[in-house]
């Protein structure tokens, strides 16, 4: 989809057609699918997000302003939607009936796979980490989309690649021997 | 307007409807007899005066329990007891014959919270109402409770608690705790004197205890930290860790990560299938993990392992060390003693050990570097690569690659199948390899070599020489020195020998060839062979006081080196 | 472990050259680097494709019931614009309104408990719904786990039928203080968190060797 197709399909969602969204989805579906997946580490949570994410943007889509970068909007809704469920997964408590997170006992957390070791680091630097190294964003785009300086952006890559490849050496390890 | 005035008549009474229901509340449902409409709860207080040193006794509660010492010498009890039912009557009744009491005992204070539950035991005993008791005989028992107790006493008192389904919290008491409880977390903080703890299914931690304390818990995770005396921890299959232990510290433990460090004393850990870690130990370590991943780093004196199938990590051990593993890969290095690995199947790694070295490992790569004192290596399959020993080398290999480098002292290799390259050997060398290239460099000692059919290079040697090959090619030069009263006996068959001497070197050669030819730089003169075939030479060169043989079926070839011996 | 020329590389404060010279050298950096390009080629497979069919629908669906809600504000704020018009309307709705309101309030307060010991009755039965779950998720994963069970090596059978028969032990324990106690929040936790142990040991006893 080019810049000038994607601003008459954004024109078209401030109309309120749904097939317009259906568009930005069909054109966004992978990234915000992969990018919600590692911020958050269960798809079901990550679906969840990017359908918050779809209603923020349905909501407030006459907040865009044309000429703007329409991806850096999106994902900043998809980031904060993404917050927001970590924030509640952090408040859970018993009376949610949700036996998933009942703190009897803690338990001792083995990461198995890269995505797992992702998911581990904190949030700021998971989030530009994902962004600029799996969904291939750069600097200045990260920068925006998480309300940051570039030079945060590239501090936390690097510290999120520092701990990543000291992850890969202890696992490493492990499976050579 | 009339159809506007209609609209919000009808808004409110679809506000007044909805209200009403609230207010009916859910109809109760009594298809399973478990129904909580009533509830109710009722608070208690006693207090006795007590002494230092006298026993607390809790027992058969069902309750939260926190306890918490006070420089008072009284012992306060506040509870609170809720219970819930679909009968109203029934709640009230139970509360009202719900007691609570401080008992005198011999020594000390007995703490009861006796209710109707308890009135199926001591029938008879307790005043109910027939339709109570009726109710409770039916077995539709569907009262449900709950305690919460709080427990001030002066801080020197012991205390014995049996209870369950309750949390347990203990704080500042000094004395002999002997706490039981099931299915219910155990926080132990700030206390002294002697602690025996036995829980299930729930955490339990100790923090800040001044003196001994052994903990059994059955499928829940024990947390310890700073405690002044020796710790005593059996569980299983949930977490173990530990921190700043005064005393020795023992685990048993199935199936559980044990996670800790800083213990003053001897340590003895056993666990199976995940993960010991641990660090900075002052004694003895013992580790037992089968199936477990094991990390050790930082023990002043000896460390003894006995693990499988999982990696070993072991770094900075004053004492000793000793492995014994089966396929698990292990590295260990900084060990200030003698060093001793078992294991197989996997990659085998010591370096900077200030002792000796004893390795087995089968089918194991071996790698040592900087070992202070003798290395001894038994293996089998894969590469051993050894550098920079201070003692003796002893390689028995088989069918594996051989590398040596910087031997202080004498050298024996024997492997087969694979290269073997030796460099740089204080002493003798001495190599048995079965179909394996032989090249050794700088070896200041006396050579011995047994081989076949692959090559031998010896360069810059400085000791006697006896190669005994078959079917290998052999190749001298470079010599630094030849002993005054020395040998060099070269035997081999179908493969030619090329010897180098220095242009001043002492030595007396016989050249025996079958089928081949004999060059030579230096003059020789022709033998007699007797009865045996091929041709023989003889040559001298200086005072011929080193004696030279060789013998193989094809060429010899006798060259002089431009290089010079370096005299001893 | 690190190297001050890494950092400097990784700063931009040493040219590619120079550094390429000292990892020659140096077999810190030379771990460093093959462990990036390790990460690298394991980053790749992140970007596989994640699977979601039903997301747009329900996306859609979601969407389409906002466009109704902003529907319906529309014509409540045309109602609005409407009193605005013939306020005196609005007196005797209010009032109607604020009396049914007060009176659902009221009832509300007086139904709401204190946090306790003893589960309110909506919050006994969702726990009851969320074991029977629990229980039948246990039953379909026993049918597959216990044959899996008899067919492991003997240390890891011995182990798991351990672990699995301290947990139901523990059900068992916990059943009976229920009999006698049903409604006790602090047995139905431990109960729910023994079904989840099993559940979970269940799901390792098949994900085994896989």
């Amino acid at each position: 989809m080019h810049e000038t197709e994607e601003d008459e399909v954004i024109e078209r969602c401030r109309q309120g057609d749904l097939a317009a969204y259906k568009m930005i989805y069909e054109r966004y579906e992978q990234p915000l699918l992969r990018t919600a997946c590692r911020m958050l580490g269960r798809e079901q949570d990550a679906e969840d997000a990017i359908q918050d994410t779809f209603l923020k943007l349905y909501k407030g889509i006459h907040g865009f302003k044309r000429g703007s970068r329409f991806s850096t909007y999106l994902f900043r809704i998809l980031l904060n939607a993404c917050y927001d469920i970590l924030r509640k997964k952090d408040k859970a408590d018993f009376k949610d009936i949700d036996a998933e997170h009942l703190p009897v006992h803690s338990s001792h957390e083995v990461r198995h796979s890269l995505a797992e070791a992702i998911a581990m680091l904190p949030r700021q630097m998971q989030a530009c980490f994902v962004l600029f190294a799996v969904e291939e964003f750069t600097t200045e785009e990260v920068a925006r989309i998480l309300g940051v300086s570039a030079g945060s952006v590239k501090t936390n890559v690097h510290r999120a690649r520092q701990k990543l490849r000291a992850w890969l050496s202890e696992s490493t390890r492990g499976d050579e021997a | 307007m009339r159809k506007i005035t209609s609209i919000l008549l009808l808004i409110g009474l679809v506000f007044f409807l909805t209200d009403a229901r609230m207010a009916a509340g859910a109809k109760p449902r009594t298809d399973r007899g478990l129904l909580v409409n009533s509830k109710e709860s009722r608070s208690f207080k006693e207090s006795v005066t007590s002494a230092p040193g006298k026993t607390l006794r809790i027992d058969r509660t069902q309750a939260d329990l926190t306890i918490t010492a006070t420089d008072k010498n009284d012992i306060v009890v506040e509870a609170k007891v809720e219970v819930g039912n679909s009968d109203e009557s029934f709640v009230k009744e139970f509360l009202a014959n719900t007691k609570l009491t401080l008992e005198l005992e011999a020594e000390g204070f007995r703490l009861r919270l006796t209710s109707p539950f308890d009135w199926r035991k001591d029938e008879g005993k307790v005043n109910l109402s027939q339709a109570l008791r009726n109710f409770i005989r039916s077995g539709r028992w569907n009262i449900s409770y709950s305690a919460k107790i709080d427990i001030r006493l002066p801080a020197n008192q012991a205390l014995d608690v049996n209870n369950s389904f309750g949390h347990i919290s203990v704080s500042g008491v000094n004395g002999t705790l002997d706490i039981r409880n099931e299915s219910g977390e155990v926080r132990i903080e700030n206390c002294g004197g002697r602690l025996n703890l036995k829980t299930s299914f729930a955490a339990a931690s100790v923090v800040n205890f001044k003196g001994p304390l052994g903990i059994r818990n059955w499928s829940g995770d024990v947390s310890v930290e700073n405690i002044s005396g020796s710790t005593d921890i059996q569980n299983s299959f949930k977490p173990v860790k530990f921190r700043q232990i005064g005393g020795p510290l023992t685990i048993k433990s199935e199936s559980a990560d044990i996670i800790g460090s800083d213990v003053a004393g001897d340590c003895r850990i056993t666990s199976s299938f995940k993960l010991i870690d641990v660090r900075g130990v002052q004694g003895h370590l013992d580790l037992r993990g089968e199936s477990s991943q094991v990390t050790v780093d930082n023990v002043n004196k000896n460390v003894v392992i006995d693990s499988s199938f999982k990696p070993v990590k072991v770094t900075n051990v004053k004492g000793g060390l000793s492995i014994t593993s089966e396929s698990c890969g292990v590295i260990a290095e900084d060990i200030g003693g003698e060093t001793s690995i078992k294991s197989s199947f996997q990659d085998i790694t010591a370096a900077r050990i200030h002792g000796s070295v004893t390795i087995d490992g089968e089918s194991s790569s071996v790698t040592l570097r900087g070992i202070d004192g003798n290395a001894t290596i038994a293996s089998s399959f894969k590469e051993v690569n050894v550098s920079n020993i201070g003692g003796t080398l002893d390689i028995r290999s088989q069918s594996a690659k051989v590398f040596a480098a910087d031997i202080k002292k004498n050298a024996t290799i024997v492997t087969s199948f694979n290269a073997i390259e030796v460099r740089r050997v204080g002493g003798a060398l001495k190599i048995g390899g079965e179909s394996s290239s032989v090249l050794a460099e700088d070896i200041g000692g006396d050579i011995d070599i047994t081989n076949s059919f692959k090559n031998v290079i010896l360069k810059r040697t400085s000791g006697s020489i006896r190669i005994k090959g078959d079917s290998s090619a052999v190749e001298v030069s470079e010599i630094k020195g030849l002993p005054e009263v020395g040998l060099i006996d070269i035997r081999t068959s179908f493969k030619p020998i090329q010897i180098s001497f220095p242009k001043d070197a002492d030595v007396r050669l016989t050249a025996r060839t079958e089928f081949g030819k004999i060059r030579s730089d230096f003059p020789v003169y022709l033998q007699e062979t007797g009865d045996m075939k091929g041709r023989a030479v003889t040559l001298e060169v200086g005072k011929g006081t080193t004696i030279v043989r060789l013998e193989t079926s094809s060429d010899i070839s006798i060259k002089g080196d431009k290089i010079s011996i370096i005299k001893k | 472990m690190s190297c001050e020329q890494l950092h400097k590389y990784e700063a931009g404060r040493m040219s590619a050259e120079e550094f390429g010279l000292h990892v020659q050298g140096c077999a810190f950096c030379r771990k460093q680097i093959d462990l990036d390009a390790r990460l690298d080629t394991e980053l790749k497979s992140l970007k596989q494709p994640v699977r979601a069919p039903h997301l747009w629908d329900r996306i859609e669906k979601s969407l389409g019931e906002e466009q109704k809600k902003s529907e319906i504000q529309r014509k409540g704020r045309r109602l609005l614009r409407l009193f605005r018009k013939k306020w005196f309307l609005l007196v005797p709705a209010a009032a109607m309104i604020l009396a049914c309101l007060g009176l659902g309030i009221y009832l509300g307060l007086k139904q709401r408990t204190p946090q306790s010991g003893i589960l309110a009755q909506k919050t006994l039965e969702k726990i009851e719904l969320k074991e029977g779950e629990y229980i039948q998720a246990i039953n379909e994963l026993e049918k597959t786990a216990r044959p899996k069970l008899a067919g492991m090596d003997l240390q890891m059978m011995s182990l798991y039928r351990d672990r699995l028969a301290a947990i139901d032990s523990q059900l068992e324990r916990c059943k009976e203080a229920l009999a006698s106690n049903p409604a006790n929040a602090h047995i139905r936790r431990y109960l729910l968190a023994a079904l989840q142990d099993k559940k979970q040991t269940l799901a390792e006893v098949l994900g085994y060797g896989n």
